[in-house]
């Protein structure tokens, strides 16, 4: 099968996405688009809750990972999680952030991005060993704890369409968040609370060796 | 077969997540929107709208004449915080302006961003508390709240609610020189919380705002000394004498 039928042909992933969750998707982001004046008032709710709900949006409807030809290109998932947390990163940048406050086109950019981030993340991480799970989940900690560090740390306020108490919020949030992800890559992983190998990474061995 | 295209794949995240990066901060330089403001400005000034002020006497003012380069910055005088600051940096401003001969070609102006409580009554106020020498010092507002938000806009200042009933907005010393051109904006590079400072401005802070002055001072000096037809003379002084 080649790459291109892997992702648009009758079975491939864009036209299995779009059978299974690519509506209700569309739905949620559509929503999410519609509601941004409210929703992007706020730094953490931009921050903590918007953003992350772009891209476990993207995680969520991903679908079946790529076939095979993709994802030699992308071995142990390594330069799709790299990718994906690249772009997260982008959008933490307080410049990138007033501009999608303030023009409705890098929004869009915005949410476009972080979805696909969401869905390179996730068809990455299904195929990543655990040595490469926990240091994209490490990396991507450490990247949310030092931007809310940053945050609090920061004697200005960083961006110009957030105060500085909402500044502040943000700061604990995301170390909060970092918390979170922490727990919840460690139990994914499997490591080191659970014994038995997790179903979808053994799902994700036999569905390369078919391949 | 299979490993060079990993190889390539490796690769192409690499450079697109090192482009994404540099590109989001401008190869590092520029993380938030004041700075990549900053440097824009610094490359390609920006002709300003020719909206008029209004000044505590009611009198009609210009953001800019044709004999002065114009340090312009903006307030609200019920301001709590960062207003004060920038009204003791304009009094140092002045102070400097004095000590260097300089009022000839270089003026201050301080424009309120709300004109609905800082009428020209009570700009008056605000100037028996910052005491300008009017001549070297203009305290203004607009009348026209189209013409404010446009001011605003060309000028990068973003005021937004804090929630109290007074504002956030980001604070620098703004460069225009006499074609009504916006040159280059110096950031105050210190805390909005000056609340956190409130047992006295820090050392930390009052080097921050020694920059700025000598900054603006010497980009207002140099293009005044430009536009003369003289050579354009740097006047850089880090730090000025007390």
């Amino acid at each position: 099968m080649s790459a291109v039928q892997t992702i648009v042909g009758a079975d491939g992933v864009f036209t299995v996405w779009l059978r299974r969750r690519g509506l209700s998707a569309l739905g949620l982001l559509l929503l999410l688009f519609a509601t941004r004046a409210t929703t992007e008032r706020i730094m953490w709710v931009h921050m903590v809750i918007q953003i992350p709900a772009l891209v476990s949006i993207g995680v969520w409807c991903a679908g079946q990972s790529p076939g095979w030809s993709v994802r030699r290109w992308n071995v142990a998932g390594a330069p799709g999680l790299l990718l994906a947390s690249s772009i997260v990163a982008c959008w933490m940048v307080p410049r990138l952030l007033d501009a999608a406050v303030e023009r409705t086109a890098v929004d869009a950019l915005k949410f476009g991005s972080l979805v696909l981030a969401g869905a390179i993340g996730y068809w990455s991480w299904r195929i990543a060993p655990t040595l490469v799970r926990v240091f994209a989940a490490g990396n991507a900690a450490w990247m949310m704890a030092t931007v809310g560090l940053l945050l609090l740390d920061a004697p200005v306020r960083l961006c110009v369409r957030y105060g500085s108490t909402d500044q502040q919020h943000t700061g604990y949030a995301l170390i909060g968040i970092t918390a979170v992800v922490i727990v919840s890559a460690l139990l994914r992983a499997g490591l080191p609370l659970q014994s038995v190998p997790v179903d979808s990474e053994a799902a994700g061995r036999s569905q390369r060796r078919r391949a | 077969m299979t490993r060079w295209r990993g190889a390539v794949g490796a690769a192409i995240s690499l450079m697109l997540s090192a482009g994404l990066l540099l590109g989001a901060t401008r190869g590092g330089t520029a993380f938030t929107t004041d700075s990549a403001r900053a440097a824009d400005i610094a490359a390609h000034p920006v002709l300003l709208p020719a909206s008029p002020l209004v000044d505590a006497r009611s009198h009609t003012q210009a953001f800019t004449n044709s004999s002065h380069v114009t340090i312009v910055d903006f307030v609200y005088t019920r301001c709590p915080s960062m207003c004060g600051t920038l009204g003791g940096v304009y009094q140092r401003l002045q102070s400097e302006l004095v000590r260097r001969q300089l009022t000839d070609r270089v003026r201050l102006l301080t424009v309120s961003f709300d004109p609905a409580w800082d009428t020209p009554e009570r700009l008056r106020y605000y100037e028996m508390l910052m005491r300008p020498d009017t001549a070297v010092w203009t305290i203004a507002t607009l009348r026209d709240s189209a013409d404010l938000q446009r001011v605003l806009r060309s000028f990068g200042v973003r005021v937004i609610p804090d929630g109290i009933g007074g504002f956030e907005h980001n604070a620098a010393l703004h460069v225009v020189d006499r074609t009504n051109r916006l040159v280059r904006i110096v950031p105050i590079e210190v805390s909005s919380l000056d609340q956190r400072a409130a047992n006295g401005p820090s050392a930390v802070a009052n080097d921050a705002y020694d920059i700025a002055i000598s900054a603006a001072l010497a980009v207002a000096d140099s293009i005044a000394h430009a536009t003369d037809g003289g050579v354009a003379r740097a006047v850089v002084a880090r730090r000025p004498a007390p």
